[in-house]
Order: structure tokens, then sequence, then C-alpha cells
């Protein structure tokens, strides 16, 4: 009984390794290390990621392989990284592309979000942070009919902005449900309070000291979803913040 | 403040009243020198031909008498007497101030050129006396100083209008690149641009400021650059040091003591991200990078703001009053007003006490906004990059208002601090 189920567990990650295996990500990343760690930081069970280093390599990755997500940065030697973006937009692929630039120029941001770019991110960022826009870009290009996402017993309408566990409906503040999805998209990973008070306020977070906020907001999250009862998966990290246990 | 023409104007003046003044005296004796040797003259020719006329005459005594009778009637200037014994002597010339004897109700004395000299006639001794009236000193004096300070006035005048033609002409070039000096802004990067001249000294003058702007203009530009390529550098190992902290942040195996040195770590490098893309807005916004400008509700730019600051209020348990019904329109880039709103907000909030309050207010072109503050800021150092007020701030990027003033000073909108009942008060004027 107890292998049966055991093997049932096997199975199931099985088959949800397989169907998320097949996510495979480009970093067009000039900056070797930090396209690196972005692999180090993205690659799990659900991602793989490829690094092209320079313009040529991107040009031909790009031709050659399909990618669920290509994280893009401008300013590449040998090319403009906005180059790339027009020749995926001529090769009329369905590609989530995120747009990384050190250039923080608006007119990049607005161009790159015109050639078909989905989203932007300006350097430096959190990993987190682009972790967590990654999976809402592959979410978005996979499940563009449904618009839902199922997680164990825990579904989430999209559409609706709406949250139920089982047939119960979990009503959550905007900050709650944001926290959620964020929270979803960095499963297993440690989630610094800076990096989850950017997510929440935005860019400006940096301009104060304390976030005390999220604490509030993780802790009213966390009983709202055990009220409705579902398991307790955020853990408290001390002195850093906190994780989306598996 | 002299005008710097109307020195050397008075000069002139005083130099031509001093020459005017000092030649009266040597025309008038000048003159009188020539009057009186034209009248010596004329009395000795005068009385050569009576000599000569009283020697042809060959009188008797008794014509004679009768002759120097009728002549003292009717030439009473000329007198003729008749000297008791021959007493010879020489000619003499005198002046001599006496009433005139062919106005005998006169009684003012009139000068008079006389010569006097010894003839005699048959036998007889006879002295004559010529006196011819000339122009008293004094008269000459008047009329000649009269004439002299018309001329001075005349000239005086002259100067006047000459230095207004000459100031208007010639200085043209001098007031164009006194307009242009004034007009010179270094972070506008316009050249400074004068006009050719044909005035040796302006148009040197017109060059040393071109190369004197110029150069500023460069090291402003090399200054500008720098700031912008430095922050630019700093971006790449700044993300590498975010996405290091972020990737130890994952080990498991990390303990508390490391876990409180990363949290450490994590509190300067946002500030120093902070910094950085402070600076790269302040040169951006300087280097007029800014340029998608559209209508914009400023009503709606703080709603956002307070929106997205709700949770640091909340925190501090602050109340935000905020007073604004109408809708204002601005028409700027929507980037730098917003950044200019977070900036002023994000100060009131971190300056602000545990369940103190924050005022906005919004009327018309006006914004205010307040907190609760001990005393007043430095005024004059408030916006300056990096002048803060407080060290032991951890969070400031000492840019802030450094930017708040950039921003409205590229708008032509006008930024003031006071502290007035316990209050900061920024205001804003968008008009």
């Amino acid at each position: 009984m107890n292998g049966h189920k055991g093997k049932e567990q096997i199975l199931n990650s099985f088959q949800f390794d397989l169907f998320y295996c097949s996510m495979k990500i480009l970093i067009i990343e000039d900056e070797s290390e930090l396209a690196q760690d972005m692999s180090t930081f993205l690659t799990n069970e659900d991602y793989r990621c490829e690094i092209a280093s320079d313009y040529p390599s991107a040009w031909d990755k790009v031709h050659d392989y399909e990618y669920d997500c290509i994280l893009l940065d401008l300013m590449l030697p040998g090319g403009e990284g906005l180059k790339i973006l027009e020749e995926l937009k001529a090769l009329n692929r369905s590609v989530g592309v995120i747009i990384i630039s050190a250039k923080n120029a608006l007119d990049d941001k607005i161009k790159g979000l015109k050639l078909g770019a989905d989203d932007y991110l300006a350097k430096p960022f959190h990993q987190a942070e682009l972790a967590a826009r990654v999976e809402s870009i592959i979410r978005r290009k996979q499940f563009d009919s449904q618009n839902k996402i199922q997680y164990q017993e825990l579904s989430i309408d999209l559409n609706a902005k709406s949250v139920w566990v089982h047939e119960t409906e979990v009503v959550l503040t905007r900050k709650e449900y944001n926290l959620l999805l964020f929270f979803l998209g960095n499963k297993g990973r440690v989630l610094s309070k800076p990096a989850l008070a950017e997510h929440l306020s935005g860019d400006f977070a940096d301009m104060f000291d304390s976030h005390d906020f999220v604490y509030a907001h993780v802790k009213n999250l966390k009983r709202k979803l055990k009220e409705a009862g579902y398991g307790n998966y955020i853990q408290t990290i001390y002195g850093t913040g906190y994780k989306w246990e598996l | 403040m002299n005008r710097l023409l109307h020195k050397p104007l008075k000069a002139f003046a005083l130099y031509a009243l001093i020459l005017l003044l000092g030649s009266i005296p040597v025309y008038v004796l000048v003159m009188d020198h020539i009057w009186n040797n034209e009248l010596d003259e004329n009395n000795k020719l005068r009385l050569e031909f009576i000599k000569s006329q009283l020697d042809k005459g060959h009188f008797n005594e008794t014509e004679l008498n009768k002759v120097i009778e009728n002549w003292s009637i009717l030439q009473p200037d000329i007198r003729i007497e008749k000297l008791e014994k021959p007493q010879p002597f020489a000619d003499r010339y005198y002046s001599i101030e006496r009433p005139s004897i062919l106005e005998p109700e006169e009684e003012d004395l009139e000068r008079f050129r006389g010569l006097e000299s010894y003839f005699e006639l048959e036998n007889r001794a006879y002295r004559i006396r010529i006196e011819t009236n000339i122009e008293e000193l004094d008269e000459t004096f008047a009329v000649i100083s009269l004439i002299t300070l018309s001329f001075l006035v005349i000239m005086v005048i002259g100067f006047v209008l000459l230095n207004r033609k000459i100031t208007k002409q010639s200085w043209r070039p001098f007031y164009q690149s006194l307009q242009a000096l004034k007009s010179f802004e270094l972070s506008k990067g316009q050249k400074i641009e004068l006009p050719e001249t044909d005035i040796l000294e302006f148009q040197e003058l017109h060059h040393s400021i071109e190369e004197m702007a110029a150069k500023a203009l460069a090291s402003y530009q090399q200054q500008k650059s720098f700031i912008e390529n430095a922050s630019h550098e700093l971006q790449t190992p700044l993300a590498l040091l975010k996405s290091k902290i972020d990737l130890l942040s994952q080990k498991t195996e990390v303990n508390h003591e490391v876990r409180d040195l990363i949290s450490a770590i994590n509190a300067p490098l946002a500030r120093l991200s902070r910094i950085n893309k402070n600076l790269l807005v302040l040169a951006k916004v300087e280097s007029e990078q800014f340029q998608s400008d559209q209508n914009l509700n400023l009503k709606q730019v703080i709603d956002n703001a307070l929106l997205l600051f709700e949770d640091y209020m909340d925190d501090k348990e602050l109340q935000c009053h905020f007073d604004g019904s109408q809708s204002t329109l601005l028409y700027c880039d929507p980037f730098l007003v917003e950044t200019l709103i977070q900036n002023l907000l994000s100060n009131a909030i971190r300056h602000s006490k545990n369940g103190s309050g924050i005022w906005i207010k919004l009327n018309g072109s006006l914004l205010e906004i307040a907190n609760e503050g001990q005393e007043s800021l430095e005024t004059d150092k408030l916006f300056q990059r990096f002048s803060r007020n407080n060290s032991s701030d951890k969070v400031s990027s000492g840019l802030g208002l450094a930017i708040v003033k950039e921003i409205a000073h590229k708008y032509h909108w006008q930024v003031s601090y006071s502290f007035e009942s316990s209050r900061h008060i920024f205001r804003l004027d968008f008009s």
C-alpha cells in the first residue's frame, strides 16, 4: 500500500516534470557571470536555461531552437538587442520575451514593448522578481485560453483574480493576491523582504528602510489560506524572509 | 553705479569747462591789447594829419586862436592847448577814464585811449591831446564770458548727444555679449555665438567669451557624461552583487549568523543601487533625455503615489490628508512628474514620526506637501546633491531633493521649502 502510493507520487511528479521540462529559457546576456547567476537561479525541475553571450550566438540559437521564454539584454556587443527582437517577430515565433536592460532607458522600453516584447526589467533586479515574471509569461503563453493556475488543491483564476481552495473562495486583498502569485512563481526559493517589498511597491521600495508591511501581508495571506483549509506552505526563514515549501 | 561711458563724459565736460574759463581772461587781454594798438596807431595818424594841416594853413595868431576855439567846440575829443612857455616833451600814450564829452548828460565814466603831443607853431608852444573812446575792460570781459559759456553749453550738449550715439552704436557688441552672458546657462548646453564686430577690443572680447563658454561647456559635458558613464558602469557589478546575494540566500545550509549578514548587506546594497539610479536620472534630466511630454492629471499622479506608498504610511501609522478636489493638468514627462511626487512623498513619509500626519494640498497649480517636524532644515543646502542634514540616515540617497529641483528647473516650476508651525512644507508652483 505504502509502496504503491510512493510509486504514484513518483509517477505524478514525473508527469509533472515532463510537462514542465519542456520549458526552455534562453538568456541573452553579455555579462556571462550575471547570465550564469540567472541560469542557476531559474534552473530547477521546471526550467532549463541556455546562455548566449553575444549577438551571433544569440542569432544562431534563436534560429535553430524553440524557446518558451527569452531574456534579452538590449546592450549586446556586436549588435543591438532590439534586432533580435525584430528577427523573432519576423520568424513569427510565439515566445515570451523579457527585455533586461542596464540602460534603464524609457525609450528602449517603449521600443521593445512595441516590437513585441512582453515585459521589461531594469538592472539591477532581484532574481526572484525575474523568476516571477518568467513564470507569469510562460503561463500566459501556455495557458492562454484557460488563464487558470492549478496547484495542489489551490486554484487561481487569473482573469477574475480569484483564489479557490477546493470549493471555498479565499478573499484576498490585491497585495495578498500579488504575493501569492509571487510565491507560486518562486516555489522552493527563499524570498527576501526587500524583494517582496519591491514586488509590492515597485521600484521605490529602496527609498525606505523598513519593510514591516511585508510581514503583515504575508501573515494575513497565511491566515486566510489556512482558514480555507490549505496547508501552511509559507515558511519564515530566519533573518531573511519567506519560502514557499514544496 | 556709474555707467562706464558717463565717466569720460564728466571728465571731458570738466576739462572743457576749465579750458574755456581759462580762455576768457586770455581773450580779454589779447583783445584789449589789439584794441589799444589799433587806437594808438589811429591817434598817431590823426595827430600827424592835424599837425601837417596846421602847418600848411599858415594861420596867424588870431586865426589860429579862432581855429583852436572852433575846434574845441566841434571836436572836443581833440584838445589843443596853448602852453605858457615852450616845454617840449616826447609823445605820450595813456589811458584815462572820464565822463564822455559827447554825452554831457551821462555821468558814467568811459574809458579813453589818448595820445599827448607837443608842437610849436608861429613861435608859440601847444599841447595836443587826442582821446578816442575804447571799450571798457569789464564790458569786453562780460561779452566774451557770455559767448564762451554759450559755447560751453553747446559743447556739453554735443558731448552728451555724441556719447549717446557712440554708446548705442560702438558699444552695441558689448551689450550683445553682456546679454549673451546673462542668458548663458551651462545646463542648456548651448554655445555662445556673438556677432562679428569691427572694433578690435570687442572682437577680442567676443572671442574670449566664446572660447571660455566653449571650455566651460566642454568640461560640464565631460562631468555629465562621466556621471552617466560611471553609473552605467556601476549597474553591472551592482546587478551581480544582487544576484549573488539572491543565490546565497537560497543556500539551505546557511546559518543564522550568515543570514544576519546577508540582510545587513541588503540594506546598503539597496541604498547603493538607489544612489546609482538617482544619478542616472539626474544625468538624463540634465541631458534632456526625457522628451515624451504628454498631458497628465497631477491629482491622478498623487493618488497613484499614495497608493504605492500606503503600506509604508500604514507601517508608521501616518495620517495622510489629501486635499485636492480640482484636477490639475500638466504637460510633461510622466516618469519625471512621478519621480518628483514620489521623491517628495517618500521624504515626507521617511522623516515623519510614527503616528504623525502628512498634509497634501493641491490647489490649482499650487501643490503643498507638509509633514510634522521639530526644527527647520537648512534651506540653502537642502536641494544640493549629497548635502544630507542627518548623516545617520541609512536610506537616503542624498539626491532626492536634487532630482526634485532639477525636474522643476527643467519645466520652469518653482519649488520652495519653509518651516511653519512645526511643519516642513514643500511648495511647488506649476504655473
